[in-house]
């Protein structure tokens, strides 16, 4: 289960370039909420989401709400992950 | 790590570029005139300076970043008409780039290689009357259809090239109310294809081959395999799209600048003594050494931007830093020189053309504005 976060903190960190501080970066830190990522970083994301762990966002899926922390987003990824498995 | 030292091939595609400019676009091109120059285009096309950064498989040169923006530059330098190394720069970079990058397979292979050899003239349809810099609220809906594609309604403005063009990459909203949050889609539109209409170019200051007009939709339907990207994500076509035109446009600017001190240092050298003082020499090294500082930092960002690392701040910091010198130096070179140079000319010409650049891709506000959340403010 750690390693989608570990994923997306690195992805976060380091290609986003997210203005945090690794610690800063808490598994239930607000993302969009707080301001620390914006719309365009947030449309980035759900790029790097479908490719990496190969799901698909429908266009009513993009949203603040699904983006929002690393535990919500973890949460999201394998909720589409068993979906797929069972579709 | 990027080296400051350009490579042979570097060297190479700069002086064979030169001399292609010099030799054979230069004459067809009139800097003074105020319509498109569609016989330069189609000269230009001959050695895909429109498809500077496309693959070599659709038809373009296959260029990164970094070698786009020195092309850019070598245009800006040899060609005295900005207005048309900016036609260039905004259907390369604005249109022809998010093509590339989002088409489906299909629609590249039928339009990458026109958009890249001259065949075809390309315009960005972004900004609306209404909405100014806060691009993503706009009024245009793309209405989903049935039929899977999409009806768009509504109305452009301010659109670079839109008066020549064959096609557009176009920004419409399929839920408004989610704006840029999987509101907005981007479009490929084909006036063979597509029924939209053009008005006349406005009348403008300076980039005169570069006409801009308004783009009308008027229920135009459109298929579902002309989105670029997809449904929703059309903020992020318009970024990449804009990430290209902050941090490679601004080279066409740097040649611009460096010719006109070239040519100063002429034109005081060439000068009865005493005509020019010392302080114009000083003031013409400071300008010198301003360029020298913000062409670096334009390699550095282009040179991010070919080794695939997002980094709005720094294609926001290179645009801002580049056209807010061109406004400003331009200006001052012909308080400076005196008279003959503020009436007619390359550095009366390059004034007029540089009081856009402070407001296409995006306004300086914006390029702070980008700047300041990066770092958290």
């Amino acid at each position: 289960m750690a390693q989608i976060k570990d994923q997306l903190r690195e992805y976060l960190l380091n290609e986003l370039n997210l203005p945090l501080q690794p610690e800063e970066l808490q598994d239930d830190t607000l993302l969009v909420s707080d301001r620390i990522m914006d719309s365009i970083s947030s449309l980035m994301l759900v790029e790097y989401l479908e490719k990496t762990f190969n799901i698909s966002f429908e266009p009513h899926e993009v949203t603040a709400e699904n983006l929002d922390s690393l535990n919500i987003i973890e949460a999201f990824v394998n909720q589409k992950q068993v979906s797929a498995k069972a579709a | 790590m990027y080296s400051f030292a350009p490579s042979e091939k570097q060297q190479h595609l700069q002086v064979s570029l030169a001399e292609f400019i010099r030799q054979e676009l230069v004459p067809l091109l009139d800097p003074d005139a105020k319509a498109f120059p569609f016989e330069a285009w189609v000269k230009a096309g001959e050695q895909q300076l429109q498809g500077l950064a496309i693959p070599e498989t659709y038809g373009g040169c296959g260029l990164d970043a970094m070698d786009v923006f020195l092309a850019l530059e070598t245009l800006g330098y040899h060609s005295e008409d900005n207005g048309f190394n900016f036609a260039i720069s905004a259907h390369l970079l604005a249109c022809t780039v998010p093509v590339w990058l989002f088409g489906t397979e299909e629609l590249k292979a039928e339009y990458l290689p026109g958009l890249s050899n001259g065949a075809r003239i390309a315009a960005n349809a972004m900004t609306e009357p209404a909405s100014g810099s806060n691009a993503f609220r706009m009024q245009t809906t793309a209405l989903p259809l049935e039929s899977g594609g999409f009806m768009l309604h509504g109305n452009k403005c301010f659109s670079s090239n839109a008066p020549v063009a064959d096609v557009l990459v176009a920004y419409a909203a399929n839920d408004p109310e989610r704006a840029h949050m999987g509101g907005i889609t981007a479009f490929l539109i084909d006036r063979k294809k597509h029924s939209f209409s053009t008005g006349t170019p406005l009348e403008k200051a300076g980039l005169h081959a570069c006409p801009l007009g308004d783009v009308f939709f008027d229920r135009t339907q459109v298929e579902a395999h002309f989105v670029l990207g997809k449904m929703g994500r059309g903020a992020l076509v318009f970024n990449r799209s804009m990430e290209w035109e902050r941090s490679c446009l601004g080279a066409t600017h740097i040649g611009n600048m460096q010719r006109l001190l070239d040519k100063a240092a002429k034109l005081i050298n060439n000068t009865d003594a005493g005509a020019f003082g010392e302080a114009v020499r000083q003031e013409i090294a400071y300008w010198q050494a301003q360029l020298d500082a913000v062409r670096i930092n334009g390699y550095a960002q282009a040179w991010q931007l070919s080794q695939k690392k997002a980094n709005p701040r720094g294609a926001a910091s290179s645009k801002l830093l580049i056209s807010e010198l061109y406004k400003k130096m331009t200006v001052a070179l012909c308080n400076c020189l005196g008279e003959k140079q503020y009436l007619d000319g390359d550095f009366n010409r390059s004034q007029a053309d540089a009081l856009s650049s402070t407001i296409y891709s995006g306004t300086s506000e914006i390029q702070k504005q980008i700047i300041a959340q990066s770092i958290g403010l």
